[in-house]
């Protein structure tokens, strides 16, 4: 199950460190890979990364596009400024746009609150940019509808806050 | 009415298991809950985070989606005013009332009291949302008061205006935070030093008429100063910024304007440059000798690029060998990547002067020169 992340093991990252799943699948990666969530890099600066870090907040199959995403994005905090840096960061650009796009409201959520979680900020920013732009444009009644949000207003009290806030609505 | 909404909400009560917020997928619990609104299931600072990536004016409208939404916008630590938010929806006719009601109401100062300090502040309007200055002076007043680190104001130009709207950013106290500044299309009457932008890191000044003659900052690390809108008065930009490792000029020139930008000292810091000098001049009058102003200009860009010592990738456009023989060109030791656009020179001067040049890149070369280069 975590083939992806044993495939990009051997990078010079030293040391491996084991990651498990709040439904227990494990993911071995470099410590390089992990560090990008801070959450992880704060625990292996503390030394208590030896028995494996038990992440119960996140499940396989987001843990499996976390370490898919840090895989991907290695190199990225390592390099500095050397000029094949150019073309790999056109295919880092590709792949974070394909993942994005393909993400399922539910799936898309679970992802932020990992990113969240384990403090990987360019994730998040990522995730949150997808979320703000299926906002974007719409109208309030639209936006529930792309999220079922479902409206707890009576009537009249959306009235109200319509009124409240009028300088913010067409009407 | 209000029974069946009131009845809704309970029955929707059970299937909202709030405590998802601590339980990120985890496990079977959660399978019954695949369906359903899981963005309100967001913790707050997240949420809030996603407002402030909209402009204020949706984020606010978030207010009516549901009881979970209705203060949420009141913790956005952005608030992001933009013109064409009050445009759009098919009607071509502009709402220039709701628009300063709107900016007047979110920068109210009963909300700036309880409102948290801003992570930005980004203001795009054009002749159609400044109904006069003083307003637009207003809505900038009550937005540094809440400290905002990042302050964005684009004026867009829609006519070839002479004198852009002035813009003050004051008083010291609320600029200190600002760490990135971009000015666009406006008259900025800003001093831009150590005292008034202690922590500037980001500075990009577009289509301005900067009056002042100076930039000095030794936290600014990205300069962009582009079309600059010079007038007689203002030719000179000293600038004074040791920590500085990006540069980007794009600057027009003639015989009759160009804003010359003079560092007095290294700017040995700088890692990436972009040069742009294009001669706006009629082509007859580019073949003429230069006269003083543009001579001056020329050679202060010559004089700029003999400051940038450590710099590893360098873009110029429009350069021309006018100023330059194979002596005067300065020293690249650390260049590594060059790209030459639309550049005029006629010898291989450069590879001589960049002994670690790894990429050479050739746009829009002059014909005649190719054979100098390839032949």
């Amino acid at each position: 199950m975590a083939a992806a992340a044993a495939e990009a093991t051997i990078d010079g990252g030293g040391k491996m460190i084991i990651l498990i799943s709040a439904d227990g699948k494990r993911f071995e990666v470099t410590e390089a890979v992990a560090s990008q969530s801070q959450l992880i890099s704060n625990m292996i600066e503390d030394d208590c990364t030896e028995n494996g870090v038990r992440l119960p907040n996140v499940d396989g199959d987001i843990l499996t596009m976390v370490v898919d995403y840090c895989n991907m994005h290695a190199g990225d905090a390592a390099a500095d400024g050397d000029t094949t840096k150019a073309s790999s960061t056109e295919e880092l650009k590709k792949f974070d746009a394909e993942l994005v796009q393909a993400l399922e409201n539910p799936v898309l959520f679970k992802l932020i609150l990992a990113a969240n979680f384990l403090n990987i900020k360019s994730l998040l920013d990522m995730t949150c940019q997808r979320v703000a732009d299926m906002m974007s444009g719409k109208t309030p009644e639209q936006m529930r509808e792309t999220f079922s949000i479902e409206n707890d207003f009576t009537p009249e009290e959306e009235a109200a806050i319509r009124q409240e806030n009028a300088w913010a609505f067409d009407d | 009415m209000e029974g069946i909404h009131r009845r809704e909400a309970a029955e929707a009560e059970p299937r909202r298991k709030r405590a998802r917020v601590d339980d990120v997928g985890g496990g079977g619990a959660v399978a019954a809950a695949e369906e359903g609104d899981r963005l309100s299931d967001l913790p707050d600072d997240l949420l809030e985070g996603i407002l402030a990536l909209l402009g204020s004016r949706q984020a606010v409208q978030t207010s009516v989606l549901s009881r979970r939404w209705r203060h949420l916008w009141r913790g956005v630590r952005s608030v992001d005013i933009d013109l064409r938010e009050f445009r759009a929806r098919g009607n071509a006719r502009f709402d220039s009332d709701g628009m300063e009601d709107f900016a007047d109401a979110i920068l109210s100062p009963a909300l700036l009291g309880s409102g948290p300090e801003l992570d930005s502040f980004r203001l795009h309007l054009d002749e159609d949302g400044v109904a006069t200055n003083f307003q637009f002076q207003r809505w900038i007043r009550r937005a540094l008061r809440r400290c905002p680190a990042s302050v964005d104001i684009h004026y867009r130009v829609r006519t070839s205006i002479d004198w852009p709207p002035a813009v003050t950013l004051i008083p010291a106290a609320a600029t200190s935070h600002i760490k990135t500044l971009r000015l666009f299309g406006l008259r900025p009457t800003v001093f831009l030093g150590p005292n008034e932008f202690p922590v500037l890191e980001d500075l990009h000044i577009e289509r301005c008429f900067y009056g002042f003659s100076t930039i000095t900052s030794s936290t600014l690390k990205n300069l962009a100063v582009i079309s600059p809108i010079d007038r007689d008065c203002v030719r000179e930009l000293v600038l004074i910024a040791p920590s500085l490792t990006s540069l980007h000029l794009d600057h027009p020139y003639g015989r009759a304007h160009g804003l010359r930008v003079i560092s007095a000292r290294s700017l040995a810091s700088v890692l990436d440059a972009s040069i742009s000098m294009v001669d706006t001049d009629p082509a007859n009058e580019r073949n003429r000798p230069p006269n003083l102003a543009k001579f001056d200009f020329l050679v202060s860009v010559s004089d700029l690029l003999g400051r940038l010592t450590g710099v590893r990738n360098l873009e110029l456009t429009g350069l021309t060998a006018t100023v330059y023989n194979s002596e005067k060109f300065p020293v690249f030791p650390l260049l590594k990547a060059l790209l030459l656009n639309d550049c005029a020179m006629g010898n291989k001067i450069i590879l001589k002067q960049a002994p670690n040049l790894e990429q050479l890149r050739l746009h829009n070369m002059p014909q005649v020169l190719k054979k100098t280069w390839f032949g």
